[in-house]
C-alpha cells in the first residue's frame, strides 16, 4: 500500500512538464544513439553529464533524462540490427539471428513493429518487478556493514568477468587496470598523494568522464577508421509497421517469457542484457520452434530476445539503486552520474531521496509508453538517421566527446588524457581486453577502498573481518563460485575437444 | 599480440607496485593504508596478464591495421594537437580543424567536409554557450591581435 502511494507521488514528479520532455527528450536521443555506430548509451550519458552539472539539473530530472537513455536505447540498437544486420553491441547480436531475414523477406515493418512491443512489454513488466524487489532488498541491504559491502563488490567485478563471455585473464587485467585507475590523486583517508607523478592537476583523480569517453569514443574513433570504406547504410525499405492481432498474439507468450528470463538476469550483477538475449532466445527455440522457422525470419526469435534485453535493462537499475553496486559498464556510468549529483545509490536512497526513485520508477512508465509511440509511427524518421554519412557523424562524435570533456573542468589537461585514453581503450579492443571492467573498477574502486579500509580499521587490522558474518560469508561463497563457473565451463569444453 | 600485450601489462603492475611501495602513513586508525588496495590491482593486473604471456589465445591473433597505419596516425595527430591549439585558435577554428581532418580520413570531400565541420563546431560553439552556459575559449590569439 504504502509502495503504491509513493508511486503515486512518483507520478507526480514524473507528471511535471520539465521531466516529461526530459522523459521525452532522453528515450528519443537513446533510440538514436542506440541505432547509430559508435556511440552508444554510455557515451551519450557520458558526454551529457558535463552539461547537466553546468546547467545544474535537479537530480531527479537528471536521472529521468539519462536513465531515458539508457532504456531507449535498446529500442534504438534492434532497429540497425533487424534493418541492416549490425548489432549495435552485444545485448542485440541474437535479434539479428531472425530479425535480418526478416528484412530480406520484405518483413522488415513487422520485425521492427515485433521489437518495439516486445521492448515495450519487457520494459513494462519489468518495471512492476523493480517495485516488487526494490524495497525488499534495500531494507534487506540496510543491514550491510562495510565487510558485507566489499564482498558485495568482489561479486560485482567477478560476475562481470565471469559472464562477460571473454578470456577470463583479460577481464581480470581490466578490473586491475579499473581499480588502479581509480586510486590516482589524493587519497582520502590519509593525504597521500598516489600515481600523480607531481602533477598537480591528478590531485583530484581521474574524472570518470574524462576516462570514459576516451576509453569508448575515442578508440571508437580509431576502431572505425579501419572500416572507412565498408558499412555505409543504405535506405532500407521498411513497409507498413505494425502487426496483426494474429501476428501479436503469435509472439505474445514469446514476449513474456523472454521478459521474466530477461528481468531475472538482469537483477544478477554481470549477467544482464547479453546473457539474457542468449537464454531466452534459447528458451524460446526449445519451447516454439516446432516448424524450424527460427533462424529463417521467426517474429517470435524477435520478440523473446528483445523483451529479455529490455527487461534486463530496467532489472538492472534494481542492485544499481539499492546497494549502489551496479553490474555493467552502462550502469557504472550511471552511477557515476549519481555520485555527481550528490545521490548516493544504496539501502537509503528509498528513504532519503523517495522523490528520485519514485520519480524515476514513474518516468519510465511513461518513458516506454513514449518509446513505443515513437518507435510504431515514427520508425521510418529514425531510419534517415541511419543514412547519415560517416564522415560527418564521425568527426561529430569526436568534437562532442572533446566539448564534453573540456567541459568537465575547463581543463586542456584533460583533453591530453582523453587522446591518450583513447589510444590505450584502443589497444586494449584490439588484444581484446574488455572495456566494461575499467569503468566498473574506476567507479567502483573508491567505495570498495573505503568500504574495506573502514571494515578493517573496525576489526584491528586483522583481515578476517572480512569473513566475520554469515551474510559476507555467504556472499564471498556466491562469488568463488561465479569466479568458477568458467573454469567448470572451460574443463568441460576441453574433455570433450 | 597477446604476449606482447601481457608483457607489457605485467611491466605495468610491477612499477605501480613498485610505486606504490611508499605509500604508507602511520595511523593506528588505519591499519590498511593507502599501500593495499593498489597492491591488489596490480596483484590482479599481474595475474592476468601472466596468463596472457603463458597462454595466448589464438582467436585473438593479431588485428594491427598493418596497411593503414597512416590514417590512425594522422588522427592522433589531429586530436593530440586540438588541447595545444585550443586556447589558441578558439573552439570553433581547432574543433572544424580536426573535424575537417577526420571527415576527410572517413572519405569525405575536402569542400563539404570543411561545410559541414565549420557548420557543426560553430552550432556546438552556439549551444554550449549560449543556451547550455558552458564556457568554450573564443582563442587568445584573435582576442590579443584583436582580429575576432
Amino acid at each position: 500500500m504504502s509502495s503504491f502511494s509513493l508511486l503515486l507521488e512518483g507520478f507526480a514528479v514524473a507528471l511535471r512538464p520539465l521531466n516529461l520532455a526530459f522523459a521525452l527528450g532522453g528515450v528519443g536521443v537513446g533510440t538514436v544513439v542506440g541505432m547509430l555506430p559508435g556511440i552508444g548509451p554510455i557515451n551519450a550519458i557520458a558526454i551529457l553529464l558535463p552539461v547537466i552539472f553546468a546547467v545544474g539539473l535537479p537530480a531527479e530530472s537528471a536521472l529521468i533524462l539519462l536513465a531515458g537513455i539508457y532504456y531507449g536505447s535498446q529500442y534504438g540498437n534492434s532497429i540497425s540490427t533487424i534493418l541492416l544486420n549490425v548489432p549495435g553491441t552485444t545485448s542485440s547480436v541474437v535479434t539479428a539471428i531472425d530479425g535480418y531475414p526478416l528484412t530480406q523477406q520484405g518483413k522488415a515493418g513487422p520485425a521492427l513493429a515485433t521489437a518495439a512491443i516486445a521492448s515495450f512489454v519487457g520494459g513494462t513488466l519489468s518495471i512492476f518487478g523493480l517495485v516488487l524487489l526494490a524495497p525488499l532488498l534495500a531494507s534487506w541491504a540496510l543491514r550491510f556493514g562495510p565487510a558485507e559491502y566489499v564482498a558485495l563488490m568482489a561479486l560485482a567485478f567477478a560476475a562481470l568477468s565471469s559472464f562477460s563471455g571473454g578470456s577470463f585473464p583479460k577481464a581480470l587485467v581490466a578490473t586491475g587496470v579499473g581499480l588502479l585507475l581509480a586510486s590516482v590523486g589524493l587519497d582520502p583517508n590519509s593525504s597521500v598523494a598516489r600515481f600523480t607523478f607531481g602533477e598537480l592537476r591528478l590531485l583530484d583523480g581521474l574524472d570518470f568522464v574524462v576516462v570514459t569517453i576516451g576509453l569508448f569514443a575515442i578508440s571508437e574513433v580509431f576502431l572505425l577508421l579501419e572500416r572507412t570504406g565498408a558499412g555505409e547504410a543504405a535506405a532500407t525499405r521498411v513497409g507498413r509497421v505494425g502487426l496483426t492481432m494474429k501476428e501479436l498474439a503469435f509472439s505474445g507468450w514469446s514476449m513474456l517469457r523472454g521478459s521474466v528470463i530477461g528481468f531475472l538476469m538482469g537483477v544478477l550483477p554481470g549477467a544482464g542484457g547479453t546473457v539474457s538475449t542468449f537464454v531466452a532466445y534459447g528458451a524460446e527455440q526449445r519451447i516454439s520452434d516446432r516448424e524450424g522457422t527460427f533462424g529463417k525470419g521467426d517474429l517470435r526469435g524477435v520478440a523473446a530476445p528483445e523483451a529479455a534485453n529490455n527487461a534486463a535493462a530496467t532489472g538492472a537499475l534494481i542492485p544499481l539503486l539499492t546497494l549502489g553496486v551496479p553490474g555493467s559498464a552502462t550502469t557504472a556510468v550511471l552511477l557515476g552520474a549519481l555520485m555527481g549529483l550528490n545521490v548516493t545509490p544504496g539501502p537509503l536512497l528509498l528513504e532519503r531521496n523517495p522523490e528520485v526513485f519514485w520519480g524515476l520508477v514513474a518516468s519510465m512508465y511513461i518513458g516506454n509508453l513514449f518509446l513505443l509511440a515513437l518507435n510504431l509511427p515514427l520508425v521510418r524518421v529514425f531510419v534517415r538517421v541511419l543514412s547519415v554519412p560517416r564522415w560527418i557523424l564521425v568527426p561529430g562524435i569526436a568534437a562532442l566527446g572533446c566539448v564534453a570533456v573540456y567541459a568537465v573542468n575547463g581543463s586542456v589537461f584533460d583533453l591530453f588524457l582523453m587522446v591518450g585514453f583513447g589510444v590505450a581503450g584502443y589497444g586494449f579492443r584490439k588484444v581484446g581486453i574488455p572495456l566494461a571492467p575499467v569503468i566498473l573498477g574506476l567507479v567502483l574502486g573508491p567505495l570498495m577502498e573505503k568500504n574495506l579500509r573502514r571494515a578493517l580499521a573496525l576489526g584491528g587490522g586483522d583481515w578476517s573481518v572480512l569473513v566475520s558474518s554469515p551474510l559476507a560469508v555467504g556472499i564471498w561463497g556466491v562469488t568463488l563460485a561465479v569466479l568458477a563457473l568458467p573454469l567448470v565451463g572451460a574443463m568441460r569444453a576441453r574433455r570433450q575437444g | 599480440m597477446n604476449r606482447v600485450a601481457g608483457a607489457g601489462l605485467l611491466v605495468l603492475a610491477a612499477v605501480a607496485a613498485w610505486l606504490a611501495r611508499g605509500y604508507t602513513v602511520n595511523f593506528i586508525a588505519d591499519p590498511v593504508g593507502p599501500r593495499a588496495f593498489p597492491w591488489v590491482a596490480a596483484g590482479l593486473i599481474a595475474v592476468g596478464a601472466t596468463f596472457m604471456l603463458l597462454r595466448p589465445e589464438e582467436r585473438a591473433g593479431p588485428s594491427l591495421p598493418s596497411g593503414r597505419l597512416r590514417p590512425f596516425l594522422l588522427a592522433l595527430v589531429a586530436l593530440g594537437l586540438y588541447p595545444v591549439l585550443l586556447p589558441l585558435l578558439g573552439f570553433i577554428t581547432t574543433t572544424a580543424g580536426v573535424m575537417w581532418v577526420l571527415a576527410r580520413l572517413f572519405g569525405g570531400r575536402a569542400v563539404p567536409s570543411a561545410a559541414a565541420s565549420l557548420g557543426l563546431a560553430a552550432a556546438m560553439y552556439l549551444l554550449f554557450v549560449y543556451l547550455l552556459s558552458v564556457p568554450l575559449p573564443l582563442g587568445r590569439l584573435f582576442l590579443a591581435g584583436g582580429g575576432g
